[in-house]
């Protein structure tokens, strides 16, 4: 018996191809970076920690299991969980065995994690600024879906199938429960790599964007503390009859996407009728449980046959052109409506109409204090990253209900 | 190069639509603020 086969997580580096084991190595690095990263909160650490955790102890957890199709082939693979399989049968024996596929087969095929993190987002959701200025909020919103629309013509022209090409181009709408919903339902076969790349880039949002507000938008505009702009207190009731009325319209619209609108106006509904203990179980318990358990999935779905995968290269070009062009037409919206409004808005807001609550409006509102100490503009900046989700959503139900009728 | 302009011209109308949504929400909100307005007033 050879040093190495009482070790089998080490011997596998010798018995898998080279290039596998050095993407092995690859991700390891990669995830204790994320971690690092998130713990530091350069990038964003409610995700990025379980994600590089799940991401560096699969690749190191590899051994020589037999496959749950068919017990004589052996080939590499974890404890973690196997995500390929389908037939029910296979599926209760693999429950027995892998330790995650509990929660991966429960959770994400059909799409419940998505919903149950949106209706925590909803139970966060604060409604005010959004309601007591919509046309600002969603005009600067619709505008930052910008890479929502171009990339999808991209992502054909790069060899990508129309439902494919969808759930890629959703990566624009920055919403990470909306990407995961869009793939599930359009292209579950890349659902694993697009998921990977969303919730990659979301997070460099955070480190990302900050550089090109910088580049695009000179000092004393970055700066404008927008003290004229007054926000008004919004009442309970009108809060609640919006998420009802809204959720119901776009409920008989879309109800392909029903299930996404539902959780987050309910969250809204619950954040609203101030019932504490429903208010407590879904933030702190459902919310950041999902979250959790989002984060660490997708860390162990991030084996090196995924990013070996050739496909994988081109989904992240075409997340970093969505996200690119989100915040592009976010700017544009930004110009147009401080130019409407005598000079006196922050053109910062537009790139908080990208939806990656409330990553993009803490952005914005870090940005424009260094520009101006005098500068808070968080409160600002939450109704267009408010109106996102209410935009992006609108754009992935139109996608999910278009797509499968477009016949190319 | 054919598929592109077709995927643009789609991607587009998907926008088209999603325009007209959001004018339908802001229809909503506007509708209930003026509402809440008038029973305040």
């Amino acid at each position: 018996m050879g040093f190495l086969s009482v070790f089998p997580g080490l011997e596998l580096f010798a018995q898998v191809p080279l290039i596998t084991s050095v993407a092995r190595v690859f991700l390891i690095l990669f995830g204790f970076m994320l971690c690092y990263l998130g713990y530091k909160e350069i990038l964003e650490p409610l995700l990025m920690i379980p994600m590089g955790t799940g991401m560096a102890m699969v690749n190191a957890g590899m051994l020589m299991m037999p496959d749950p199709t068919n017990p004589l082939i052996i080939k590499p693979g974890t404890m973690f969980l196997n995500s390929m399989i389908s037939n029910p049968n296979e599926i209760v024996n693999s429950m027995q065995v892998f330790f995650l596929q509990p929660i991966y087969t429960l959770t994400f095929p059909n799409g419940l994690i998505a919903c149950l993190v949106f209706l925590g987002i909803g139970v966060i959701t604060e409604l005010d600024i959004f309601i007591s200025n919509p046309r600002l909020s969603l005009l600067l919103a619709i505008c930052a879906e910008l890479g929502s629309i171009l990339t999808f013509p991209i992502a054909m022209a790069m060899g990508f199938t129309s439902p494919q090409a969808a759930s890629v181009a959703i990566i624009g709408g920055a919403d990470g429960p909306m990407v995961l919903f869009a793939s599930l339902r359009l292209a579950p076969e890349i659902f694993v790599p697009i998921g990977i790349v969303a919730y990659i880039y979301l997070s460099v949002c955070y480190a990302g964007y900050p550089y090109l507000i910088k580049f695009l938008v000179p000092k004393h505009i970055r700066g404008i503390a927008m003290s004229e702009f007054v926000i008004k207190e919004v009442p309970a009731a009108e809060k609640i009859a919006f998420s009802l009325i809204g959720g119901t319209v776009l409920c008989l619209l879309f109800p392909v996407a029903a299930p996404l609108f539902v959780c987050f106006f309910l969250g809204i509904i619950i954040r609203e009728s101030k019932v504490s203990r429903f208010i407590q179980i879904t933030e702190d318990v459902i919310l950041y449980g999902s979250t959790l358990f989002l984060g660490f999935v997708l860390g162990c779905l991030c084996s090196a046959d995924v990013f070996t995968d050739p496909k994988m290269f081109k989904l992240i070009i075409l997340g970093f052109i969505a996200l690119f062009f989100s915040g592009i037409g976010g700017l544009i919206g930004g110009y147009i409506a401080y130019y409407f409004s005598g000079k006196k808005l922050n053109p910062l807001l537009g790139i908080a109409g990208v939806s990656c609550v409330p990553t993009t409006a803490k952005v914005c509102h870090k940005i424009a204090n260094e520009a101006n100490p005098d500068a808070f503009i968080i409160m600002h900046c939450m109704g267009p990253n408010i109106a996102g989700v209410i935009t992006t959503a609108i754009i992935t139900a139109v996608y999910v209900t278009m797509i499968p009728k477009c016949g190319f | 190069m054919d598929t592109f302009w077709v995927a643009t011209v789609f991607a587009f109308k998907v926008y088209g639509i999603s325009l007209f949504i959001v004018f339908v929400v802001l229809a909503i909100v506007n509708i209930l603020n003026r509402f809440l307005q008038k029973r305040e007033s």
